[in-house]
């Protein structure tokens, strides 16, 4: 049963003045337990699909169903509750917030949901030790490496159990074996929790990894193929 | 934690926030001092008026004050046994009040006789202890003494025992005349009172007056400090008969105003400090939103209602000018309570204070309360402040926030 299906999506940026059709009627259906990677060059519409599948943005045409629900046609307001609840954010520049350590980034989330003290601590320990980085639990960011942070990041999406994961480029400011390190993880947290994971990138390791690879191009699904 | 999160943010660049953390504090320092003076100058005048010249209640027959009829008298006797039953009242005393004509050989001079009871005067008023020289009304002091201010001396150009000759008319309206020798030179702050007031023995000035034992135009009442004038005067006024009992905001006007308009004044000028300052706030706060539109942006990603995003950057506007605003407290309670103890003395315009009924000693003074108040109006304009940087956090294009 397809977790995340779009029909015919399109997204014109600049519609009144000099349009941009970032992307061009993408139809595509992502099981639950998916590893997939989006891939495609620089302008191809990566990101714009990943921001209209995550709720970030609306799309110009189409259907986007997340769930069984069309989320193309909430509300802002209801867009912000559907993400708390079902979609996790892994971002290309980490984005943690820097006043907060490694653990306040990850129990924040689980703050917005209201959960108890205890599930909390619970759930963000048991994130940062199979993330590896329970003994930095107390680190703020900038005493943090890269790739410390974005395992900091994955487990702040995981925190709060969503149905899937959308991370834009999560590896393209690592090296090699931080790389290699976060995708084994991810990997681990995909079988462990069954938590869907789509990525887009440009990272050959990346799409090594993956179990399904969309290409897109000018904004069209170009091939979409199981590995 | 969004309280958290917030109180953090404020020091993530100490150095803009301290810059606006020490405008507001300094901004507000200033105001609350300048208020502290105005209220010393005004709480210190109300109670020099009221310590030298109305007391803090004063009962006449009901048209005395208007006519001012010799014949409006009252049996002191008998008034005295009705406040005597009174709790409220710490002390009373009884005069005569009796227009008249200072002249010596070089000048003549309008002035207002006070027929007084040296003793049971002490108590009620604080002429006694503004003696510049000479004695208060001593043992040895004949009926013939009379107390002026230095400011009318020099005016009839008389000294200490020099002989005055004062002209009235009596209760039958015949002139009279008396020779009074100066026992004592007062000074007040008060020019007008000064020029106008002179005291004498009041059993003398009945004579003179030709008044019958035990007759009085004016009873001056001091009550406890935990009274109000006001309201007590109007509880005696309702057993007084033909007599009226009058609260000092009765019998000076001014005096009431000038306390409520110093009251207002306060209120006003922080405001204005507080309006000024506010631009400054708004203004590092949009940059703070500017700089942290890529963290709101994701905090919006994730989930994070624009409500919470609201409170967050409110809280953190309020902490801002709290921290602000409770050093510019201290601060000003600080010296306030310094200057409020050892006062602070403005010679050089001393001449002016006191053609106004001021002393150019100022003890600044700022109710407990005030700075209560204060704190509650930093957090409304804090809250204020914040409403365009929270617009410009809810009108961010989230997809764009986070690419930036």
């Amino acid at each position: 049963m397809s977790i995340i299906s779009s029909h015919d999506v399109v997204k014109i940026y600049n519609p009144d003045t000099i349009p941009v059709k970032a992307v061009n009627g993408i139809s595509l259906e992502f099981e639950k337990g998916e590893f997939s990677a989006i891939i495609g060059p620089s302008g191809c519409g990566k990101t714009t699909y990943l921001n209209l599948i995550g709720g970030l943005e609306q799309p110009s045409s189409g259907q986007v169903v997340v769930n069984g629900q069309r989320i193309d046609q909430l509300k802002s307001k209801e867009l912000t509750d559907f993400r708390l609840h079902n979609i996790g954010f892994v971002f290309q520049a980490y984005n943690l917030i820097p006043v907060m350590s490694a653990y306040e980034n990850c129990a924040f989330i689980m703050e917005l949901l209201g959960k108890s003290a205890k599930e909390t601590q619970d759930r963000v320990m048991s994130l940062l030790e199979a993330m590896d980085i329970a003994d930095k639990a107390h680190k703020r960011p900038n005493e943090m490496s890269g790739g410390q942070q974005q395992r900091v990041a994955v487990a702040r999406a995981l925190a709060p159990r969503p149905e899937f994961i959308l991370a834009d480029e999560p590896t393209a400011n690592l090296d090699s074996h931080a790389t290699e390190n976060l995708l084994d993880l991810m990997l681990k947290m995909n079988e462990s929790e069954g938590t869907t994971f789509i990525f887009s990138t440009h990272d050959d390791r990346v799409m090594k990894r993956a179990k399904r690879l969309v290409k897109l191009d000018d904004g069209k699904v170009r091939q979409d193929e199981v590995q | 934690m969004i309280g958290k999160l917030a109180w953090r943010n404020v020091w993530r660049n100490r150095t803009r926030s301290l810059a606006v953390i020490m405008a507001l504090a300094i901004g507000l320092f200033g105001a609350l001092f300048i208020a502290g003076l105005a209220n010393g100058i005004a709480l210190r005048s109300v109670q020099s008026a009221i310590d030298r010249e109305t007391s803090d209640i004063q009962i006449h027959q009901e048209e005395f004050l208007i006519m001012e009829d010799l014949n409006m008298t009252f049996n002191g006797p008998e008034l005295s046994q009705f406040l005597e039953g009174k709790e409220e009242i710490t002390h009373f005393s009884f005069r005569l009040k009796a227009p008249a004509m200072a002249s010596t050989a070089n000048n003549a001079l309008q002035v207002t006789m006070l027929g007084i009871d040296p003793g049971a005067e002490q108590k009620v008023s604080t002429i006694h202890t503004l003696l510049e020289e000479g004695t208060y009304f001593g043992k040895d002091a004949s009926l013939k003494e009379v107390i002026i201010s230095s400011r009318l001396a020099d005016k009839l150009k008389v000294r200490l025992r020099s002989k005055v000759i004062f002209s009235f008319a009596d209760i039958n309206g015949e002139i009279a005349y008396e020779n009074y020798k100066v026992g004592g030179l007062y000074k007040t702050n008060n020019k007008l009172f000064d020029e106008s007031v002179v005291f004498v023995k009041g059993l003398r000035l009945a004579k003179l007056l030709k008044m019958d034992d035990g007759q009085y135009h004016e009873a001056a009442v001091r009550v406890s400090t935990t009274t109000d004038a006001e309201l007590f005067s109007s509880v005696l006024d309702e057993d007084l008969g033909s007599l009226k009992a009058d609260s000092w905001q009765s019998l000076n006007p001014t005096l009431t105003v000038t306390a409520s308009t110093m009251e207002l004044f306060k209120y006003i000028l922080v405001l204005i400090v507080l309006v000024a300052l506010i631009f400054g706030v708004i203004n590092t706060m949009l940059m703070v939103i500017l700089e942290r539109t890529k963290e709101i942006g994701m905090l919006r990603s994730l989930g994070m209602a624009k409500q919470k995003i609201a409170n967050m950057i409110m809280l953190e506007t309020v902490y801002l000018c709290l921290v602000g605003g409770l050093i510019g407290n201290i601060m000003s309670f600080s010296l306030i309570s310094y200057f409020g103890q050892k006062g602070m003395k403005f010679e050089s315009f001393e001449e002016g204070f006191e053609q106004f009924g001021y002393s150019a000693e100022i003890f600044p003074e700022i109710e407990p309360s005030f700075y209560l108040v204060i704190t509650l109006m930093v957090v409304i304009t804090a809250i204020f402040a914040s409403i365009f940087p929270i617009m410009r956090a809810f009108n961010l294009d989230l997809a764009n926030a986070i690419r930036d």
